[in-house]
């Protein structure tokens, strides 16, 4: 080996000196660095993962981030004019590429009529979309074809605030100056252009740029208002319900304690009697400055114009020159009047009709009926029976009975557009801008006051619209009062575990129970959770002991537990007096202690939920069948989640425990520290950024989770929040929102799931945020404790 | 390899061999100790680490107001030895001891014995700084803090004279709200001296306490035993032979768990009864 090594040196010392060609041999003696040995293809291998996983979360991370921070930003409305003469206007919600040609969409393929349809424009009817048929027109040429997604509004006109409009079938774009887009309070947002603006019944403009001055004039002060109103009703009106109910609740606890003959009862009565009318007249007033603020409200009237060419209904209908009817489905007739208009045949007919005419009922239509090709009016009036369906925004098949002159078999492609206005008030009008007029900084004003709005505001329609104050508050109420009940047990336990408990089987398993505990899936938490907390331990608490103990048995119960406590008092005190503790008599004495506080702390236990005594703290609430802790609420949810978060504190404290220097303890020994001493005034202090780190990795496990807080406490909707101004401002018992089961909700449970969308992501960057930043705290805490313990260098 | 040494020292080469024979040797113990007023008594202390036995038979008394330093090859006990005195050793669960120590008198290995009051009669310095994680002036209070002492002007001057005695007031005067950990290594274990006095201990022990320090620290930690002698009995455990000799009045010799020799430094330094001794001091084995 070594006379190797050796003749490889000399080599190498030659091949420096010698010819090229002498070199050629020797460079194929000392191979190059082996791939291996350097280990650069590991290199690749680790750094390709670590870069794959990076980009997965990163991803997901932008996906989040662009689409949460880009919602508010206010877009342009544009107004296109579709092939058939249909006029759709909207802000482009998304757009998508998609296979025109696709034969899973071609459900019109069965239909005779679409074989038999021979222009491209007619094309054949769909049932459902008309613009599939076009889309299905280009699929030959394009093969993928781009659509986009408007957000038309005015969801009680047209059904659906959304449409997707391929962009083959456009024929022309353009920006309306005045396109307004207003968000409202209900029915969701509006599109359409300023048409007058109305104060006090009167008209006091009506181009769009006057309207549009005017509401800018006025919009604050009712907005303002709007607010003023809803203090009153929430704060004043809600705290004179919650002494009304709480003197209800009284009467009723007294009726049940005492029975309705006591006198304790008739006085409960006449308080409440008491407390009804200065109730009433607290509402009263109250109400009075609510229609003081609704009258100055009210004054205010927007008129906005919001006509379009609606989708075109295809029927092929068939007339009978004796009772020519007309059998469509309507899309979505209403408002003023819709006009229906045959395109590519020879009838339009004007309907008149009040949008909600009753079945079969007497409705005049007036039919205006003229030759599209030729531009001549055949038939200017007549008049027509709605015979039946209902002309109502649901848009019902509608069988019309025309009495007018009609050619027979006529095909029909009937559209309506409709031409309306819609007056509203300005109350309900949460914002509006002009949309194509915006400059950059209107539109970044707009953009943090939605901010602002989805930060403080209650959500409304279906949490789809609004913002999200109670989940937020519900989360962060839940997760506080988690750290609070988790951290203290969770570094107890820890303590023991490290510093007390000696090393063996049981300690194991404890360890190994705990880690455990870690792995069950949080839905088991959360029936945990509801089985126990909410039913056992709630229903108790509002009810008393189920199963109360004769009294004679408590007392006598009672009676035992006083003569146990003072003999594991007294072994407690002989234990510790005794200092050898390798005596045989000594450990005996020990294991005797600790059996007698065990058996303390049953009897105690028994006594406890077989109290004879007890009999809820909320007897009445029980009775009426309003649980006040025998259902899901705060307190239960954070306890639920305690539990599932217990395991990270452990291990964390434990790891901050064990990564204390033995040479602090035992300099706190030596100085004559008591064990306690030496864990509270060293070991604690220097293990707390540990302990801090597991206490933020703990919450942020915590802020995330939904599954278990679906079954103990979370809800869709919370009237009221779980911390309020009013006594005993933090509720434990009431329900919460909380932001993960807010998306949950608002992505999968609504029924507009398009236009809660914006929502869902705005939620869960929301979200993301704050576990985020919590997760950050948690590392500058850290490095600050760290920096205070750290070493000097010299 | 000792065995034939010179008559004067025949009887004591045969000790290293029996040492590694296993069997029971007497440790040489020079008659000026006899003396001394003593402040910590050790006699026939055997300690086992589960099986393995660390300390044979240790008999001897600490000198009143002076310092006596442990010498002797890694492994041969001197640390046990000091952390038996004040039973740092209990907190290992294997350690099982024979034996009796008396500090002034009082048995320290006694059932009725309260650790915790025993510790605080006894001053500990560690190989390797250990302030806790708190401030300065908390760090050197902190054994009267254990005892619940409360009163501002108390734990002041306290910590004022033991700062000054440990020669570290100067220097740290003006911070002391700072973290014990933001000192230099020396100043470290300068205020863990500090704080080992300011409970006026009865002994003062010291586990190599400048072992993780450089020259210039080691001096001022020298000076500062020199001058703490007389008020405090210092027990130094050192690898440094050096220093042994400069800062101790008395000088023990320990070999694989056994008391060698005792003596005054002096004479342990220039006519060491046991050729053994001689060895180690000048070099020639340990």
């Amino acid at each position: 080996m070594t006379t190797v090594s050796r003749q490889c040196n000399q080599d190498r010392g030659s091949a420096r000196a010698t010819p090229p060609a002498v070199s050629g041999t020797t460079r194929r003696k000392r191979r190059g660095p082996s791939l291996t040995a350097h280990g650069e293809p590991m290199v690749w291998l680790i750094g390709g993962g670590l870069a794959i996983c990076s980009c997965m979360i990163l991803a997901l991370l932008a996906l989040v981030v662009f689409n949460g921070a880009a919602t508010f930003w206010p877009r342009a409305i544009v107004e296109l004019t579709i092939a058939d003469g249909q006029v759709v206007m909207g802000p482009v919600a998304r757009g998508e590429y998609f296979e025109a040609g696709a034969p899973a969409e071609a459900d019109v393929v069965d239909d005779p009529a679409s074989e038999a349809a021979p222009a491209p424009a007619a094309a054949s009817p769909a049932p459902d979309d008309e613009l599939v048929t076009e889309e299905h027109a280009e699929a030959g040429v394009l093969g993928l074809v781009r659509r986009d997604l408007i957000q038309v509004g005015n969801r009680e006109l047209f059904g659906t605030p959304f449409q997707w409009v391929s962009r083959a079938s456009v024929e022309s774009e353009r920006l309306p100056q005045w396109a307004i887009f207003v968000e409202r309070r209900t029915w969701g947002p509006m599109v359409g252009t300023p048409a007058a603006f109305i104060i006090d019944g009167e008209e006091v403009a009506s181009t769009p740029a006057e309207v549009w001055a005017m509401f800018e004039q006025h919009h604050p002060a009712v907005r303002q208002r709007h607010a003023q109103r809803r203090v009153l009703e929430r704060v004043d009106s809600g705290g004179v319900n919650d002494r009304e109910e709480a003197a209800r609740l009284n009467l009723v606890q007294t009726r049940l304690r005492y029975g309705t003959d006591s006198d304790a009862y008739a006085a409960a009565m006449q308080e409440l009697e008491e407390v009804r009318a200065w109730a009433q007249q607290r509402h009263a007033e109250i109400r009075e400055q609510i229609d003081l603020l609704n009258d100055q409200n009210d004054r205010y009237r927007l008129v906005t114009d919001t006509s379009r060419v609606e989708a075109v209904e295809q029927e092929s209908v068939a007339w009978t020159q004796a009772t020519p009817t007309l059998q469509a489905d309507l899309p979505t007739p209403g408002g003023d009047f819709a006009r229906w208009r045959v395109v590519d045949g020879s009838l339009s007919i004007r309907i008149e009709a009040e949008p909600e005419a009753e079945d079969n009922g007497e409705a005049t239509l007036i039919l205006a009926a003229h030759d599209d090709g030729a531009g001549t009016l055949v038939q200017t009036a007549g008049s027509a029976r709605l015979v039946s369906g209902v002309l109502d925004r649901r848009g019902n098949r509608v069988t019309l009975e025309v009495d007018a002159d009609l050619p027979a078999n006529l095909p029909v492609l009937a559209s309506y557009d409709m031409q309306q206005q819609r007056e509203l008030g300005l109350d309900q009008i949460v914002r509006a801008y002009p949309a194509n007029q915006l400059t950059l900084t209107r539109k970044a004003g707009i953009y943090l006051d939605r901010w602002w709005e989805f930060l403080t505001e209650r959500p409304r329609e279906a949490n789809t619209e609004g913002g999200v104050l109670p989940p937020i508050v519900g989360t962060v109420t839940m997760t506080l009062l988690m750290c609070f009940l988790v951290v203290p047990f969770g570094v107890l336990a820890a303590l023991y575990l490290r510093e007390y408990a000696k090393a063996g089987p049981i300690v194991s398993a404890v360890r190994i129970a705990v880690n455990n505990l870690a792995g069950v899936p949080s839905i088991v938490f959360g029936v945990f959770g509801l089985g126990f907390f909410c039913y056992i331990v709630g229903d108790f608490i509002d009810s008393g002991p189920t199963h109360a103990a004769p009294n004679y048995q408590w007392i006598t119960a009672l009676a035992a537990l006083v003569l146990v406590t003072l003999v594991a008092a007294g072994a407690t005190m002989l234990r510790l007096r005794a200092t050898d503790d390798r005596q045989w008599s000594v450990r005996m004495l020990g294991y005797v202690t600790t059996g007698l506080w065990i058996v303390v702390a049953g009897v105690v236990l028994w006594l406890v939920i077989r109290n004879p005594f007890f009999g809820g703290f909320f007897p009445a609430q029980a009775a009426e069948g309003t649980p006040v802790f025998n259902k899901g609420g705060v307190l239960w949810a954070s306890l639920t989640l305690a539990l599932l978060t217990l395991p990270v504190v452990i291990v964390a404290t434990e790891e901050a425990l064990a990564a204390v220097p033995g040479s602090m303890r035992e300099g706190s020994y030596a100085c004559g520290a008591s064990k306690w001493q030496t864990i509270r005034r060293i070991v604690l202090p220097r293990a707390m950024p540990g302990i801090m780190t597991g206490m933020i990795l703990a919450m942020a496990r915590g802020a995330g989770e939904v599954a278990p807080l679906m079954l103990v406490g979370a809800v869709t909707m919370a009237q009221e929040l779980p911390v309020s101004g009013s006594a005993p401002f933090l509720h434990l018992d009431r329900s919460f929102m909380h932001l993960g089961f807010h998306i949950y909700d608002v992505g999968f449970q609504s029924p507009d799931s398009e236009g809660a969308k914006p929502m869902v992501y705005t939620t869960t960057l929301l979200l993301i945020g704050i576990i985020a930043m919590l997760n950050v705290s948690a590392f500058f805490l850290r490095t600050r404790l760290r920096r205070r313990f750290a070493e000097a260098q010299f | 390899m000792n065995a034939q040494i010179t008559d004067g020292h025949a009887t004591v080469s045969g000790k290293l061999d029996a040492i590694a024979r296993g069997e029971a040797v007497d440790s040489a113990t020079h008659p000026a100790l006899a003396d001394e007023p003593c402040v910590l008594d050790i006699e026939r202390f055997n300690l086992w680490y589960a099986q393995v036995q660390a300390l044979y038979d240790v008999t001897m008394r600490i000198a009143r107001g002076k310092v006596t330093a442990l010498i002797g090859p890694s492994g041969c006990g001197k640390s046990t030895l000091l952390r038996s005195v004040n039973r740092l050793n209990d907190l290992i669960d294997i350690a099982t001891t024979t034996g009796q120590m008396y500090l002034s008198g009082d048995p320290i290995y006694h059932p009725a014995v309260d650790v915790i009051e025993l510790r605080k009669r006894m001053g500990m310095v560690f190989q390797k700084s250990n302030p806790f994680p708190m401030s300065i002036y908390e760090n050197v209070v902190y054994s009267l803090r254990i005892d619940g002492e409360r009163k501002r002007s108390v734990l002041d001057a306290v910590c004022e004279k033991s700062l000054r005695a440990a020669a570290l007031w100067d220097e740290v005067k003006d911070r002391l709200r700072e973290s014990g950990l933001s000192l230099s290594g020396g100043q470290q274990q300068r205020l863990c001296i500090a704080r080992a006095i300011a409970a006026e201990p009865e002994v003062l022990l010291m586990d190599e306490p400048c072992s993780a320090l450089d020259p210039l620290a080691t001096s001022k930690i020298e000076d500062l035993i020199q001058e703490l002698k007389g008020d405090y009995s210092v027990l130094i455990v050192t690898h440094n032979m050096q220093q042994a000799s400069r800062v101790s009045d008395y000088t023990a010799f320990m070999y694989l768990g056994r008391l060698i020799e005792y003596g005054p430094t002096v004479d342990m330094f220039t006519k060491p009864q046991l050729r053994e001794t001689e060895d180690y001091i000048t070099g020639r084995f340990g």
